[in-house]
């Protein structure tokens, strides 16, 4: 009676997914513990018709690098749907076979929304460096102090990368995707941006009374980012 | 190496009993728990300030005292410092050695570095690792006959080595391991050894102290004290015999007999002795020529202060005063009035340095220390006022080109040590300033760095030379 009624509520769910009239709210979230079959399923094995049949279709040559506008609106949340679909109930070989090839797809798909989740999450810890007036050579000069130039020069760095990082619009997995693939540049670019250790350790041993100033302060902030354990990550290896 | 619990004592790190002010400040590990020993390094630590509460110039000492429960030796290591504000001012590490860890530390480790490491943290470790030693401890010598308790003069240039050797030797001799203030300027000697201190190494800081220490000292110890050779390669014959030699560093009472064969096999060591008794002798040569007039003296002058002087002249040596004539020490502090009169303020005023303390602003939280860099200027200017120039004092100069010219010798003394003992003469503000801006001392073209050799070599003369008068 319960696997029915979940059964039924999945159905709904893809129903107004389809219809898009639900956008608004999202629909239940299936059980990942598990999962069950439903028209989802069987439209992944090739046995429903209509919208589901079409998307599930899709997937058998899917350009993950410009997606179909069908799966290019869905929302995540209806993709998780996708993903977390069973095999159809009593399945012939061939539509297990057609299943196992669009699941993989799905499981390709779901690894790089994974990654562009990941990836946005660099955005957040950029924010605070989002609209950061450019740093103006000062005392001491770059000729100076080579760890003051090499802080000003990541600093004016990471700034501009935080004021190109894309901000997220829509949660579709068009666009999902599209931004991380800029992600990816921008982070590439960050990591080229990381000072050497000995930037700073050369103000605070030779130019102390520059690291009390507000100036200093703000560079030292830039270097606290490279420290930061998600950008540690993403730069370790590059 | 080895970690071990810790006490300290001092007016920096914070804590929320004693605020920055004195106190023990960390008690780790097992000295948490441990009443006799915090009594122990209390009474340590209040046993060194003179009656004024002064203790400065030098550097490092190394002390301690027995665990009443016979259970260890608490190492106690003194270093000289710099407060908050900056001002001179020392802190003691009191370094909980358990059974037999104290030969250990002594002989392979380097207690004195780890706890210097450790001068600046916030917050104090659980424990303080004692980093190894950096060269092998060599003994030193100072055989004395006297009754205990026993009262040295502390050296800096000798006292830390001298102590650690006495305390190996204790060890190795399997003798009751003594109670040594490491360095003290106390001028209440009775009462120091009514504390239970068997030896005791004073700085004195006053005349009280000072002649409080005459009356103590024995006569013998300006005639037996000998440095002994550097240490041994440990593949020289010489070596194998070292270490019962740390038994004649040994005041009476914690000494074993020698057999007459071991000190007959000892030869090279009396050899080693005696080129160190020809080398004092060169020594005692050089001091003579400084009598000589001050223009022949000064390029000898220049070269053995020069080098030390810049950045490094924050923490002058002690020195015993000297018996030098007054007219040689009138002529050395005219050399330094030279040396000042060159120094032009308006090249300090134009410095980098002192431009961006006065333009350059800085977060609030660092407001005292820009007050505090822009004080070390004002007092750099201040000094060369007081040799050359200034409204409404005395200063040196007059002394020299002016109608002061004619006072007598010993008067003319006694008022310049007045004036250069108003305040401090240079170093204290000199480290201030290399902290703040350690670029300017890298240069030898440096002003700032020129100001403060010369104001460091200053320090140094009246050190040397007027310290019965400042």
């Amino acid at each position: 009676m319960r696997r029915e009624g979940r059964h039924l509520a999945l159905s709904l769910a893809v129903l107004f997914s389809m219809s898009e009239s639900f956008a608004g709210s999202p629909p239940a979230k299936p059980d990942a513990s598990a999962p069950v079959a439903s028209p989802i399923s069987d439209a992944l094995c090739g046995r429903a018709k209509g919208r589901p049949m079409k998307r599930a279709a899709a997937l058998d040559d899917l350009d993950l690098d410009a997606l179909p506008p069908d799966w290019g609106a869905m929302k995540d949340e209806t993709f998780q749907l996708w993903l977390a679909a069973e095999i159809c109930s009593e399945p012939s070989e061939e539509q297990a076979a057609r299943y196992t090839a669009r699941r993989r797809m799905l499981e390709e798909l779901g690894r790089r929304l994974e990654r562009a989740k990941l990836t946005e999450q660099i955005g957040t810890i950029l924010k605070p460096f989002r609209g950061w007036r450019s740093v103006s050579e000062e005392w001491p000069s770059g000729s100076e102090c080579g760890g003051c130039a090499e802080l000003r020069s990541s600093t004016t760095r990471v700034v501009d990368i935080a004021s190109r990082w894309p901000v997220q619009m829509s949660s579709t997995l068009g666009a999902l995707l599209k931004n991380a693939i800029q992600h990816e540049d921008l982070i590439a670019e960050l990591c080229a941006a990381k000072p050497s250790p000995s930037a700073r350790a050369e103000i605070e041993g030779k130019f102390q009374y520059y690291s009390w100033t507000s100036s200093a302060a703000r560079l030292f902030q830039v270097a606290a980012l490279f420290e930061n354990p998600q950008i540690v990550a993403e730069c370790r290896g590059r | 190496m080895t970690t071990l619990d810790f006490f300290l004592y001092d007016n920096r790190t914070w804590s929320p009993r004693w605020g920055r002010d004195w106190g023990l400040k960390a008690a780790t590990g097992a000295l948490a728990e441990r009443a006799d020993l915090k009594r122990a390094f209390d009474q340590y630590c209040g046993a060194m300030r003179s009656g004024q509460g002064q203790l400065h110039g030098f550097g490092e000492a190394i002390g301690g005292v027995r665990s009443p429960r016979r259970d260890g030796y608490l190492l106690c290591v003194t270093l000289e410092c710099a407060d908050p504000y900056g001002r001179r001012s020392w802190a003691v590490f009191g370094l909980w050695c358990p059974g037999s860890a104290l030969e250990q530390i002594l002989s392979a480790g380097d207690p004195i570095g780890s706890a210097r490491a450790l001068l600046g943290t916030e917050t104090p470790p659980s424990g303080i690792e004692i980093l190894p030693a950096k060269t092998p401890t060599g003994p030193l010598q100072r055989r004395r006959a006297s009754a205990d308790p026993v009262f040295f003069r502390f050296d800096p240039r000798s006292t830390v080595r001298e102590v650690t050797a006495l305390l190996l030797a204790a060890i190795q001799g399997g003798a009751l391991l003594p109670n040594v203030l490491g360095v003290t300027a106390t001028s209440r000697l009775a009462a120091v050894a009514q504390a239970g201190f068997e030896i005791a190494y004073c700085l004195p800081m006053d005349d009280q102290a000072e002649r409080a220490l005459a009356r103590v000292l024995s006569p013998q110890e300006h005639e037996v004290e000998e440095p002994c050779p550097p240490p041994a390669d440990p593949t020289s014959p010489l070596a194998d015999q070292q270490p019962r030699r740390h038994e004649a560093a040994l005041p009476r009472q914690f000494e074993r007999s020698e057999p007459r064969s071991v000190i007959v096999t000892l030869w090279p060591l009396w050899l080693a002795a005696g080129i160190v008794v020809f080398g004092g002798l060169f020594l005692l040569l050089g001091d003579l020529r400084n009598d000589a007039p001050a223009g022949s003296r000064e390029s000898a002058l220049l070269a053995e202060e020069g080098g030390s002087a810049s950045g490094e002249a924050s923490l002058p040596q002690a020195q015993v005063p000297e018996k030098r004539s007054t007219e040689a020490v009138l002529d050395e502090v005219g050399e330094r009035l030279r040396e000042c009169k060159a120094l032009a303020p308006e090249d300090l005023r134009t410095s980098p340095g002192f431009k961006v303390a006065e333009t350059v602003a800085v977060l609030p939280e660092f407001q005292e220390r820009r007050i505090r860099v822009q004080q070390a200027y004002t007092a750099l200017f201040e000094i060369r006022d007081r040799m050359v120039k200034r409204h409404g004092s005395s200063y040196v100069a007059y002394y020299y080109d002016e109608d002061g010219k004619g006072t007598p010798g010993e008067e003319k003394l006694q008022r310049i040590g007045k004036i250069l003992g108003e305040a401090p003469l240079g170093s204290e503000h000199c480290a201030a300033l290399k902290e703040a801006f350690g670029f300017e001392f890298e240069s030898r073209n440096s002003v700032v760095r020129r100001w403060c050799d010369t104001l460091g070599r200053l320090e140094k003369t009246a050190r040397r030379g007027l310290s019965s008068s400042l």
